[in-house]
């Protein structure tokens, strides 16, 4: 199918050439992140015993002191010599404060995703197969709704009505603190969040997979299989959907950083210890090392999401071929 | 199954006490019941557990939990004997202050606690190497400090201050034989104090979830009654209201005024109301070309309605202030000129100070310039937004061109700072001694946000204080008010109170004013049936 050599050399060329890019990303955001007013002291200042003096003192302490380029040489020196500086805000090792927050990320958001594409596909199809059909305009009017419908009141709504009146679930959190590990207790924390950030998700799918269905149906190849007296079923499944999945690809690619980058309203709403919610506080406290750290991650993924797009088209499309020139 | 997880979460020191529990008699109503577990509700996560790196109070209100201090201030703003055996003596030339440690204290591993803890906390708190965050500014007034022997410590000040009894207060000691050596910074303990002194021992903190304690059964004043505190972090004030509601939380520290009545609704919910010594007011850049003059001054705070915001928008649950110390305090001034609301006696004293009214912009102006300038606030908090646009719409009534500009804390604080602002919203907080408020804020050696060059001003709260007479000291602080209010250096909206939710199940909670925290007396909590 595809050149395994020609494929290795796309994938060693498109991971080289992600060098450059990190760098000219990182003095991006370096100089973005810094151009902002304040900095990491300035959220104990309103207390009336810490000084400007103090203040001056502990950011040339940190080296905030020194020209922007010199702090970018420090910073660069440092992550290449595999040392991610220390957070401003608890000393800790900015590499334990970020990574400690993946598998709560990476739970929440690969368990909404996985429950999108399951949910998606199917109306997906199924609106795009019954055009006029009144069903279709009920499952319309719902994708709708879960576009338009902003989570932090989704997710308050949820919480109200399964929670604080009906006790079903519990209002937050990731489990019952301090109890010992439960695998149930986990999903039931699980639950709301994950359906209320899959409900986004899903309606945003549902909408691309019907539209590239319904442009795919069109195609001459499903008229020629139709032709053949296949069976409908036979020619939306094994035919036309093969082809509608390039969209779901592109979609999941798109999606890698947000598996690390996590969701910010949600997280904070169901109180889930994610990365989303890292960076909002990192960025309100300007705390560089950290949010540094957060966006570089957030780059590389983005740039290998799109590449695992890429190769996973040639995959799935039988026109796209890595190389080969017509 | 609920239940069950319950159960199970508090651990099997709760079922032993549990078990243990029903062998005895049923404990009467007054009597604390021993066991369960407290869950404090907070929007804000602490930074960091060590009290020199922070100055938060969320950090305050958990590291008092598992460490402790030579005093701390109670409810009712009285500096009381915790690590110190006695309130510390004084010499009367007011510049030794002698503290006697208790010998039966022992930190988390077993070490005793001595004097040697002590004064290297005060090392640390000076090292220029550290990056002192929560320093009290008593700290800058100590000369030396010694310990003649494994239980006394002796400051000695450079010059006399009678405040100084606060800079021990509520400050957590730092275990010197975990600590020495290492660099203050960076060190684990820091997020992790697992050796400390308090009537709770730290188990874990869960980074952006909680921070869960158990208690010490050899706590110096008797093993705490609750044996479980969690500091759980709900970063959303309305997920925080209905974790509330379902009961996940047992108490929510200073709520904000809209949620009150909310609260209140629910029986198994009691709302303290603390009045504070703190203020939410205007702070007027006194250097600011239009500000700079006392009419332009006190014609704003006339045009203010004061009464109406208290009444509306914080709901009749605090009381419009005139003077920055508030009226729980010794030295409150009740007597102070109060420039009432009065849009008239504005509009007047603005044309007295040369601003006249453009009939065609509807804009004062003074020798080509308007008068226009606007007022910097905190985005973020619906309170404020609210105060700060009455107050845009009010002044623009008599004639004022004013803007608003919402900005997050840091920017604000570097606003301030710069003195790059005409006027800023929001409030000034300070413990149980008028000298925190008065001379951080209104002295020129303070922080001077207000750009204030009053001699006669810094004079009185110069002389209050070095002496140790509170009658005396009264009179001076009376005096600094009235000259405050006369020249309208601020504008006054109210005096800050705390509102502390706790369930009406929790026991012995007593809720501190400021300058201390509400987890000060932890130890005598309990949870009844």
């Amino acid at each position: 199918m595809v050149g395994r050599a020609l494929m290795r050399r796309f994938v060693v060329r498109r991971l080289l050439g992600l060098v450059p890019l990190l760098f000219g990303i990182s003095v991006v955001i370096f100089s973005l992140i810094h151009t902002a007013p304040g900095g990491p002291t300035a959220v104990y200042a309103l207390s009336p015993d810490f000084t400007p003096q103090q203040q001056a003192e502990i950011e040339r302490s940190l080296g905030l002191d020194r020209p922007l380029p010199v702090q970018y040489l420090v910073w660069v020196s440092g992550m290449l010599a595999g040392s991610w500086g220390h957070s401003y805000k608890d000393g800790r090792d900015v590499r334990d404060v970020v990574l400690e927050r993946m598998p709560a990320t990476l739970t929440l958001m690969g368990t909404a995703y996985a429950l999108s594409l399951m949910i998606a596909v199917p109306i997906g199809v199924f609106t795009a197969t019954r055009p006029r059909s009144a069903a279709r305009y009920v499952v319309n009017v719902l994708t709708l709704l879960g576009i338009s419908v902003p989570t932090f009141w989704t997710g308050l709504l949820a919480i109200m009505i399964f929670s604080a009146k009906l006790g079903w679930m519990p209002s937050g959190g990731m489990y019952t603190i301090g109890a010992p590990f439960s695998l149930l207790d986990r999903l039931r924390h699980l639950v709301m969040p994950a359906l209320v950030l899959a409900a986004v998700n899903l309606a945003m799918w549902a909408r691309y997979v019907h539209s590239s269905l319904i442009e795919v149906l069109q195609e001459d190849y499903v008229r020629t299989a139709r032709a053949k007296g296949l069976a409908e079923r036979v020619v939306i499944f094994r035919h036309a959907l093969r082809n509608t999945l390039l969209v779901v690809v592109t979609l999941l690619g798109l999606s890698l950083p947000g598996l690390f980058s996590g969701a910010l309203v949600t997280e904070a709403i169901f109180s889930w210890a994610g990365n989303g919610r890292l960076i909002i506080e990192s960025l309100l406290g300007r705390n560089y090392p950290v949010l540094i750290a957060n966006f570089m991650i957030l780059a590389v993924l983005a740039v290998l999401g799109n590449l695992a797009a890429d190769i996973a088209y040639a995959f799935v499309d039988p026109r796209i071929r890595v190389g080969a020139r017509s | 199954m609920m239940r069950l997880t319950t159960l199970l979460a508090t651990g099997a020191a709760v079922i032993l006490t549990a078990v243990s529990g029903l062998a005895q008699p049923a404990p009467s109503p007054g009597t604390p019941h021993r066991g369960g577990q407290v869950v404090i509700g907070s929007i804000q996560e602490p930074n960091v557990l060590n009290p020199l790196l922070t100055n938060l109070t969320v950090s305050q209100e958990a590291f008092n939990l598992v460490l402790d201090a030579l005093t701390k201030i109670d409810d009712k703003g009285s500096v009381v004997p915790f690590l110190a055996r006695e309130l510390p003596s004084v010499s009367t030339d007011g510049k030794t202050y002698t503290y006697r440690l208790r010998r039966d204290v022992k930190w988390h591993d077993g070490r005793p606690f001595t004097s040697a803890d002590v004064v290297f906390t005060h090392n640390a708190m000076m090292d220029p190497k550290n990056r002192i965050i929560g320093r009290p500014s008593g700290f800058l007034n100590v000369e030396s400090v010694r310990a003649p022997d494994a239980y006394t410590v002796v400051f000695t000040l450079k010059e006399p201050q009678a405040p100084w009894i606060y800079t021990w207060t509520s400050l957590g000691i730092l275990p010197r034989h975990v600590l020495e050596g290492r660099d203050l910074n960076t060190a684990s303990w820091n997020t992790a104090p697992t050796v400390g002194l308090g009537p709770f021992v730290f188990v874990e903190w869960v980074s952006g979830s909680h921070i869960l304690v158990r208690r010490n059964s050899d706590y110096y004043l008797g093993a705490p009654n609750v044996a479980v505190v969690v500091y759980r972090i709900i970063p959303d004030s309305n997920a925080l209201l209905a974790a509330m509601e379902k009961g996940d939380i047992d108490m929510r520290f200073a709520t904000t005024a809209e949620q009150v009545p909310i609260i209140e609704r629910n029986p198994g919910w009691k709302v303290w109301r603390t009045p504070a010594y703190s203020v939410f007011h205007f702070t007027i850049n006194n250097a600011h070309p239009i500000m700079s003059d006392r009419r332009v001054r006190q014609a704003l705070t006339h045009a203010l309605d004061k009464k109406g915001i208290t009444q509306t928008i914080l709901r009749g649950l605090v009381e419009p202030a005139w003077t920055p110390i508030t009226t729980p305090s010794w030295a409150h001034d009740s007597a102070v000129v109060k420039f009432e609301y009065d849009p008239g006696k504005a509009r007047q004293l603005l044309d007295e100070a040369g601003w006249r009214l453009n009939p065609a912009s509807g804009v004062r102006e003074k020798d080509g310039q308007r008068l226009a300038f606007s007022i910097v606030s905190i985005a973020g908090d619906v309170e404020r937004q609210q105060i700060v646009q009455i107050a845009q719409r009010q002044w623009r009534e008599v004639g004022a061109a004013v803007d608003v500009s919402l900005v997050d804390v840091g920017t604000f604080v570097t606003i301030m700072q710069s003195g790059n602002f005409a006027i800023g919203y929001g409030f000034w907080g300070a413990g149980p001694d008028p000298d925190s408020m008065l001379f951080t804020w209104w002295h020129s050696k303070g922080n001077n946000w207000l750009r204030l060059r009053l001699p006669q001003l810094d004079a009185l709260i110069d002389e209050a204080r070095v002496i140790q007479d509170r009658r005396k000291r009264r009179d001076l602080y009376l005096r600094a008010q009235k000259l405050i209010a006369q020249e309208a250096t601020n504008i006054f909206l109210y005096e800050r109170v705390f509102f502390d939710a706790t369930k009406t199940r929790i026991n012995g909670f007593r809720p501190v004013a400021g300058g201390g925290v509400n987890t000060w007396n932890a130890h005598e909590w309990w949870v009844g049936r």
